[in-house]
């Protein structure tokens, strides 16, 4: 690792895996997965899905579904602990507290039979000590905080009486309701349309400069993150592939694979008659990895020895911590 | 929530009026004379015409459904046996009150252990209580009813002494007689349905638990009972709340089976002799009856529904 | 054989292997069951070869009536001087005659119902639909034996009294399908594009719904046995002197202090059985369907 100010350092990720096991076999979805965030950073974890993102997330909250998921090997160490060794209860006080998660469907992650206020108030009564009624004005200040209008009637609303940007801002302030000092977004705006998702996404921004928390965004849209990300990390097949300053990745790529992700997003400035070129093939079954490296089948730079070689390892490649697992040097995007 | 609830009493009527229409058509699709049918062919024909005429049955199809639901709606009166000339409007009041005595307690034992067990099982998700409370909901729903009564008969009865063999004593009469006669009878109407909401609370509380919102709740560091009383439960029990209306049929299915092992006189004993002595004024009676008390039940479920869910209890559609 | 013709049958295979695999693999119990199934239809359909004694041969002697089981009859006499097993025999046979065709009765009934309800729609699914609720709402065993009572009893009156207490489940299964075709994007989509709704609505019917309507037809195996059993049971099912499971052990309730083992015997045969279809309806819907999980 670079050296930084491990002061400033909130959360570290250390050869995390994950499991599921599955009749088929053992899949697994997160293969030694390494990667920080400092207070106050906006981080970003990019992927198509089914490359372990979601997972390594759900991982760092132990809340992947056991059975058939099992954390099998790693450290979690955010502020100090490693949250794999927390029993259930020390863990419980972590999540929604310290550490707090956004969902992608706001449709289906309210609970629907429940009022929105109370859905809030629990979670504040949960973490804080407070009586129901603080609680409850807690719950309305802090949908008032993510710009809902009317908040103290909207308390008393139904999931189903809010639209889908409405329940994802309900999210948010579920999210910032208890002063958390990380927050992971998993897919804040995929479910949401284009308008809403730019006005959740500048919410979430605005709500995470003014309080100094720290944000992990995980998306499959790389387009999305560039403009708020400080940096990003990109997985493929269960790995981390590529990391480094949001700069540095758009513009100087050095994995094949974050080429390829960066030629099939569109992009508003360049002339028309640009190709959008998607990349070739599937990501492989997660259940039996290739021995070598995982984007070999689908990599158009790759040559012989690449066949030959152990899967890379993660090697700096460039200033300010960048970092690539591939064995070869690949230039900026070929025009 | 208002025009949910016309909406589900206009559904319920028309359901009654389309089940008074078939219990009363049904019989007159049977062929021959029920008179002669009723009373066998030694009666002369001269009575079976007089009985055919003092029971309205020359009068037109329409003309006899008639004078048979205005008889209910108005007098309460179900019209009389055939065979015995008895006011079936007293029959049923004797019967009903037996039947009920033995239902409601089967119905609820029934249900709340099926709740209860459903929730441990799915709490204790493939450990041992689970483990027995499916192998015994399975079972449940494997044995005929007439068999673990007359088995329980055997062992109970004949084996231990423990309970009386047959029959029926009142609860205004002796509460101790009615409860040694009923305790085996009740357990055994209530054995299907217990089975049933145990197995469909276990499944429903599994699948709630998979729900994002339970996973939302997970990652607020919600506490786990609160995850289960509140964000699981109230999601689960939902359904299992439309299972409970449809239940009321087994029950009326077990009361007649019991009543008979049992040789009780209840309700479904009387449908029972109804059909077997081919009385079919009878037989039209208990039909609308029963059926009567099922469509009751579920109107109450679907309003009791309604009011658990925020999503209808607020739409005004 | 052209390529893909080949490919489209080893992707079938596979299927069918897979779903065997899950099957069976939930353990003994399914495949005991299963055996329990094979067992059961091989004695019902060589039930005439199989019985020791005619099922029906009286013998009033006082040694031949009420005999314990005994090599000769190795489940013992009825009050009549019966031979039990021979009517336990006869009684599976009748037991899955009644069973498979009313299953099959309400099978075809219901599918064709619901097809016209979904089809339709607005008034006639209405309409339908009441109707399916007021049978719903008379007890099926009611039902039932209203039915065979104006049938005048016999096998056909049970067997169209126990289909029709089935139909609603096939009705409100396929109409739900069919609504909720409708909804889908490439109906509209072949609407628009002028293709006959029906055509489509048809195509795709089946291959969504033929999962459940196996399970729901093997379930309903089940209940109908039970649904016959009872019937037999209290006089108004099976006419006797024809063995029936529940008729056997009605019989066996007037002489159990001295031979239980007549109402215990007949009884064991419908736990079997009905546990049985159970059991492989439940493994088929896990297999064929896991997303039925607690709704069927």
């Amino acid at each position: 690792m670079e050296d930084n100010n491990l002061d400033n350092r909130l959360l570290t990720v250390d050869d995390l895996h994950t499991s599921f096991f599955t009749p088929s076999g053992e899949v697994k979805a997160v293969n030694g997965v390494c990667y920080y965030v400092d207070r106050g950073e906006v981080v970003a974890v990019v992927g198509e899905s089914g490359c372990g993102k979601s997972v390594t997330q759900l991982s760092v909250m132990k809340l992947v579904q056991s059975p058939p998921g099992k954390i099998t090997k790693g450290h979690v160490w955010f502020e100090g602990r490693d949250l794999l060794t927390l029993k259930d209860k020390e863990m419980r006080q972590v999540r929604g507290a310290e550490i707090s998660m956004v969902f992608q469907e706001p449709l289906t992650s309210l609970n629907p039979v429940l009022k929105v206020g109370t859905q809030i108030s629990e979670v504040i009564m949960t973490h804080s000590r407070c009586s129901k009624k603080e609680a409850w004005e807690k719950g309305t200040h802090a949908l008032e905080e993510v710009g809902i209008p009317d908040p103290a009637r909207r308390m008393h609303n139904y999931p189903f009486e809010m639209s889908g940007g409405m329940r994802q801002r309900v999210m948010i302030a579920i999210a910032v309701a208890c002063d958390s000092k990380l927050i992971i977004a998993d897919e804040p705006t995929t479910a949401l349309d284009v308008t809403t998702q730019a006005q959740v996404m500048e919410l979430l921004m605005s709500l995470v400069q003014k309080r100094g928390i720290s944000l992990i965004i995980v998306t499959h849209n790389l387009g999305l993150v560039t403009r708020y990300a400080d940096r990003i990390y990109v997985m493929y097949a269960g790995k981390v592939v590529e990391s480094g300053t949001a700069r540095d990745i758009v513009t100087y790529p050095k994995h094949p694979y974050t080429v390829g992700l960066l030629q099939s997003v569109p992009k508003l400035d360049e002339r028309k008659d640009t190709d959008l070129i998607p990349i070739q093939g599937a990501p492989p079954s997660l259940l039996d990895l290739p021995k070598t490296c995982s984007f070999l089948p689908r990599c158009p730079y790759a040559n012989e020895l690449c066949g030959k070689l152990c899967p890379p390892d993660l090697r700096e490649v460039g200033d300010n911590g960048h970092f690539s697992a591939c064995h070869l040097d690949i230039g900026e995007v070929e025009e | 929530m208002f025009s949910y609830f016309i909406k589900r009493l206009l559904m319920s009527l028309l359901t009654l009026v389309l089940v008074s229409i078939f219990a009363f058509s049904i019989m007159k699709i049977l062929p021959g004379d029920p008179v002669r049918l009723a009373l066998g062919e030694a009666v002369p024909e001269e009575k079976v015409q007089e009985l055919r005429e003092e029971y309205g049955l020359n009068d037109p199809f329409f003309v006899q459904y008639f004078n048979w639901v205005k008889g209910i709606v108005t007098k309460w009166d179900f019209g009389r046996s055939i065979l015995t000339g008895e006011e079936i409007t007293d029959l049923i009041a004797q019967r009903l009150p037996v039947t009920f005595s033995l239902g409601l307690p089967a119905f609820i034992l029934g249900i709340v252990l099926g709740l209860l067990l459903g929730i441990v099982s799915a709490v204790d998700r493939g450990g041992i209580v689970d483990n027995i409370v499916s192998f015994f909901a399975n079972l449940s729903l494997g044995v005929p009813q007439f068999w673990i009564a007359v088995m329980g008969v055997y062992v109970l009865s004949l084996k231990w002494k423990l309970i009386p063999l047959q029959g029926y004593v009142s609860p205004s009469a002796s509460i101790s007689g009615f409860l040694s006669h009923a305790v085996w009878p009740v357990i055994c109407i209530s054995t299907f349905i217990f089975a049933v909401i145990a197995r469909q609370t276990r499944s429903n509380i599994l699948e709630v638990i998979q729900q994002d919102y339970v996973r939302t709740a997970r990652a607020n560091g919600i506490k786990n009972s609160s995850i289960l009383f509140r964000h699981t439960l109230k999601n689960a029990l939902i359904p299992v709340v439309t299972i409970i209306g449809v239940q009321m049929r087994m029950l009326v299915c077990g009361s007649i089976i019991i009543e008979s092992v049992f040789n009780i006189a209840g309700l479904g004993n009387l449908l029972l002799r109804g059909v077997t002595s081919r009385d079919y004024f009878i037989v039209q009676a208990c039909v609308l009856l029963i059926s009567f008390v099922t469509v009751i039940a579920n109107f109450l479920v679907d309003i009791a529904y309604g009011f658990f869910d925020p999503r209808i209890r607020k739409s005004w559609r | 054989m052209s390529n893909d013709l080949v490919l489209k049958r080893n992707r079938r295979r596979a299927n069918l292997k897979q779903t065997a695999s899950v099957f069976f693999g939930r353990g003994p119990i399914v495949v005991i069951s299963f055996v329990i199934l094979l067992v059961f239809l091989f004695v019902s359909i060589f039930a005439q070869l199989i019985e020791p004694y005619d099922p029906l041969a009286l013998d009033y002697t006082i040694d031949g009536k009420l005999q314990s089981p005994s090599a000769e009859h190795p489940f013992g006499t009825d009050a009549l001087g019966r031979d039990v097993l021979s009517r336990i025999i006869s009684g599976a046979q009748i037991s899955l005659v009644t069973s498979v065709l009313s299953g099959t009765l309400a099978a075809v009934i219901g599918i064709l119902i619901g097809l016209i309800a979904g089809y339709f729609g607005k008034v006639v699914n209405v309409v339908i639909m009441r109707l399916v609720d007021m049978m719903l709402s008379i007890p099926s065993l009611v039902f039932a034996m209203i039915i065979s009572f104006v049938l005048q009893g016999g096998v056909l009156g049970i067997v169209v009294g126990i289909g029709f207490t089935m139909i609603p489940t096939y009705v409100r299964m396929v109409n739900g399908q069919v609504a909720a075709l409708k909804e889908n994007d490439y109906i509209t989509a072949a609407e628009i594009v002028g293709q006959k709704k029906r055509k489509i609505i048809l195509k795709h019917l089946f291959p969504n719904c033929f999962p459940s309507l196996i399970v729901l037809y093997t379930m309903n195996l089940g209940s109908a046995i039970m649904t016959e059993s009872s019937l037999s049971y209290l006089g108004v099912g099976i006419n006797p002197p024809q063995a029936t499971w529940g008729g056997m052990v009605a019989d066996g309730y007037n002489c159990m202090t001295t031979s239980p083992w007549l109402c215990f015997l007949p009884g064991v045969c419908v736990i079997l059985v009905v546990i049985a279809f159970n059991v492989v309806g439940d493994s088929l819907r896990d297999a064929l369907d896991p997303r039925l999980r607690g709704k069927l």
